[in-house]
């Protein structure tokens, strides 16, 4: 039998099965980007594409106490990043792509709860530092609480 | 103002520069094109494409963010523009418009 799939790693993929939504079906996005991938690409960000949604597993850290001998309370932070060509109204497309993001997440609630204990997003950071390369940016925390177990964590 | 110098710019740019066109003003400007990692957070470490050309002040005067110019043939974006050195050369930062 292989071993399960550390939690954090099914976290992510599921983060990232929700923000492939966007875009997508019925609802009425305010953007439409390419699938959100984890991590960060290793060339230079492709000039050519208005909405880019980047995620990356940043912190899992360890709460407080055990919650048995053989399992302990874990937070893993899963931060989004949202980056938008610049223009006119950069800041106000980095906030669609924002707005986007809290709508696939919340969206997916029930999904959260059935694979973690308590979920919640944390604040939202503006960054200009891609402002010389044409880009604005922002991030977003999203915060992952589950119990794991020592034998499979 | 007038730079110290100044006469020399624009055989120097001739030298080694593209042409750059903004509205009516015509001149060469040296273009520069750099991938840099700009942006950081924990575990990544995001690269951007720097577009740059660098231009007589003077002749330029009043380029600004959102300004359209053309170098070397291809339309672009203003991004900022800042002077740098006495003054009399200015560094444009460009994207594709």
């Amino acid at each position: 039998m292989p071993a399960p799939t550390p939690k954090d790693s099914v976290i992510v993929a599921q983060v990232l099965t929700e923000l492939a939504k966007i875009g997508t079906g019925p609802t009425q996005w305010l953007t439409n980007p390419p699938d959100a991938k984890e991590g960060a690409p290793g060339d230079a960000l492709d000039g050519t594409i208005p909405h880019q949604i980047f995620i990356q597993c940043a912190e899992s850290a360890l709460e407080d106490a055990p919650v048995t001998a053989t399992m302990h309370a874990r937070r893993l932070t899963v931060t989004v990043w949202m980056i938008a060509q610049q223009s006119t109204s950069s800041w106000a497309e980095v906030r669609k792509i924002k707005a986007d993001v809290l709508r696939a997440l919340y969206a997916a609630e029930g999904t959260f709860e059935s694979i973690s204990l308590e979920w919640g997003v944390q604040g939202y950071q503006a960054r200009n530092d891609l402002a010389p390369a044409g880009f604005l940016a922002g991030s977003l925390d999203v915060y992952f609480d589950y119990d794991s177990e020592h034998a499979t964590p | 103002m007038t730079f110290f110098g100044a006469s020399d710019l624009p055989a120097m740019l001739a030298d080694s520069g593209v042409p750059v066109v903004w509205g009516s003003v015509t001149g060469k400007g040296i273009e520069d094109e750099v991938d840099d990692e700009m942006l950081s957070g924990a575990g990544v470490d995001f690269t951007g494409r720097e577009t740059s050309v660098v231009i007589e002040t003077t002749p330029f005067a009043g380029l600004k963010e959102n300004d359209t110019i053309t170098v070397e043939g291809v339309s672009k974006k203003v991004i900022s523009v800042h002077r740098f050195g006495d003054g009399a050369l200015s560094r444009a930062l460009v994207r594709p418009a």
